[in-house]
């Protein structure tokens, strides 16, 4: 009887080690890093991540040239860090991908979402429109689906890739949209 | 018994900056570790010179363990620590008589701090190229003697000398394979009146993937991988009281096959070094072979 229990009480505690952090406003963050290319050089990587820039659950593929992070609950997403931190561990930093969960609002005439819980602001552009000027970086369609959310007050998950912008937030290209239900 | 004769042989085997990477065995290479990296590396390094073109037919053995750590204090510098304990003898016969002499303790420290100059970063690839220099400190004996009398310099532990030490090293590196160039050159100064030639080092290392033979698309995997390394040196004559000693220096070429398992926080390996070109100054013992085995860890 008290193996069962044993055995109960053990796989309990590793199921709740994978139960996915369900309230994480930033997921799925995909790094594409240059210059990793051997088993041995990713520890460096691994810690300058967690130490640097706070990130948890480090994941390198070394076939993908991806390294997968999560954020601890709460935590916002400093993009200047992960950029120091992959420097710091001696390699390039060629772009960042992410998942965020969050409310459209509006900043000087541009949209932009806020992550639910930890407050990480992405200024948004459209990954179909790049070519186009700035204030004008969203098509026609994106732009109706933003101003519906944003009305509505309804959350939304985008998914895109990360780019800095000097003095302001982030810029998010938006890849995917999808409103969720409250 | 002309024990100069095996002068600068016996520490030859200590030049090489040995990499620390999961790369090239006997030799540097232009990647540098991240910042606040350690790593540690455990040599042992045996070598067998019985090749002697006198009548003494001289024998000499050399375990040599080089403790190398490393630490970056940013992502292009770091310092590099080497702390070598040796263990040297040599058996010799004069007149039908053998005898033996040794001795063993701590080598002369070597000190180098490196700095990645080029960086060209592709996916799961990059080219780097790194400068390298620094010195010995004579930590090592260089005084000992045994029952019989004062040890010759070639078994003695250290140089007694502080010898400056200037390098580069380029590596390209990727997923399959991988290409290391690797230069130094060792300026050895004078200590009671005795002076090593000066040493240059080069090697050509390629590295290649053995295993696992289809990558997996995610995560990380131990790898294996065969190494062949030319590892060449030459050394200029030693000099005592101001004279060229004739039984010294030369140009040394070593082929080294070897194999090598890397994984996220170990790297362990061996290699044998064969020498292919021997073109010795004088009459000295040339040597047979060299084994190497060592374990990198990081943290």
């Amino acid at each position: 009887m008290r193996l069962v229990l044993g055995i109960l009480i053990v796989a309990l505690g590793l199921t709740g080690l994978v139960i996915p952090n369900s309230a994480a406003e930033i997921e799925g963050i995909q790094l594409q890093v240059d210059g990793l290319s051997c088993p041995f050089c990713a520890l460096g990587l691994d810690k300058r991540l967690k130490q640097r820039a706070g990130l948890d659950g480090i994941q390198v593929h070394l076939k993908q040239g991806v390294t997968e992070a999560t954020l601890p609950h709460s935590q916002g997403l400093d993009v200047g860090k992960v950029q120091r931190a992959v420097q710091e561990a001696g390699f390039t930093l060629r772009g960042i991908k992410l998942t965020v969960i969050g409310k459209i609002s509006r900043d000087g005439g541009h949209f932009t979402v806020v992550s639910r819980h930890d407050g990480t602001t992405f200024l948004l552009f459209d990954a179909e429109h790049q070519d186009t000027e700035a204030g004008s970086a969203l098509s026609q369609a994106l732009q109706q689906r933003l101003k519906h959310a944003q009305q509505t007050n309804r959350l939304v998950k985008l998914r895109g890739s990360v780019h800095e912008h000097a003095g302001l937030p982030a810029g998010l290209m938006i890849e995917s949209f999808e409103e969720l239900a409250e | 018994m002309s024990f100069t004769r095996l002068l600068g042989l016996g520490v030859l085997v200590l030049i090489f900056p040995a990499s620390v990477f999961a790369v090239a065995i006997n030799s540097d290479v232009g990647l540098t570790p991240s910042k606040e990296q350690w790593i540690i590396r455990s040599q042992l390094r045996y070598t067998k010179k019985s090749d002697d073109p006198t009548t003494q037919d001289r024998e000499l053995e050399v375990f040599t363990m080089p403790q190398t750590l490393v630490y970056g204090f940013t992502e292009k510098a770091s310092v590099i620590l080497t702390i070598p304990f040796l263990s040297k003898e040599l058996d010799a016969t004069t007149d039908g008589i053998q005898t033996s002499r040794g001795d063993a303790g701590l080598g002369d420290l070597l000190l180098l701090g490196k700095y990645r100059l080029y960086t060209k970063d592709y996916p799961s690839a990059t080219s780097r190229f790194s400068v390298v220099a620094g010195t010995d400190v004579p930590t090592g004996q260089s005084g000992d003697a045994d029952a019989r009398d004062k040890l010759p310099r070639d078994l003695q532990l250290g140089s007694g000398s502080a010898d400056p030490l200037v390098g580069g090293a380029y590596t390209w590196q990727s997923l399959d394979d991988e290409w290391d160039l690797n230069l130094a050159y060792q300026f050895n100064t004078t200590a009671n009146k005795f002076e090593f030639g000066d040493v240059l080092t080069y090697t050509v290392a390629y590295q290649r993937r053995v295993w696992p033979i289809k990558l997996p698309e995610r995560g990380l995997y131990a790898q294996w991988n065969v190494v062949l390394e030319a590892n060449g040196q030459w050394e200029q004559q030693a000099q005592s009281h101001g004279g060229r000693l004739d039984n010294t220096g030369g140009h040394l070429l070593f082929l080294s096959p070897g194999v090598q398992v890397a994984t996220k926080h170990f790297v362990i390996e061996s290699s044998i070094q064969i020498p292919v070109l021997q073109n010795l100054n004088g009459n000295q013992v040339e040597p047979d072979f060299a084994l190497v085995a060592s374990v990198r860890a990081t943290f």
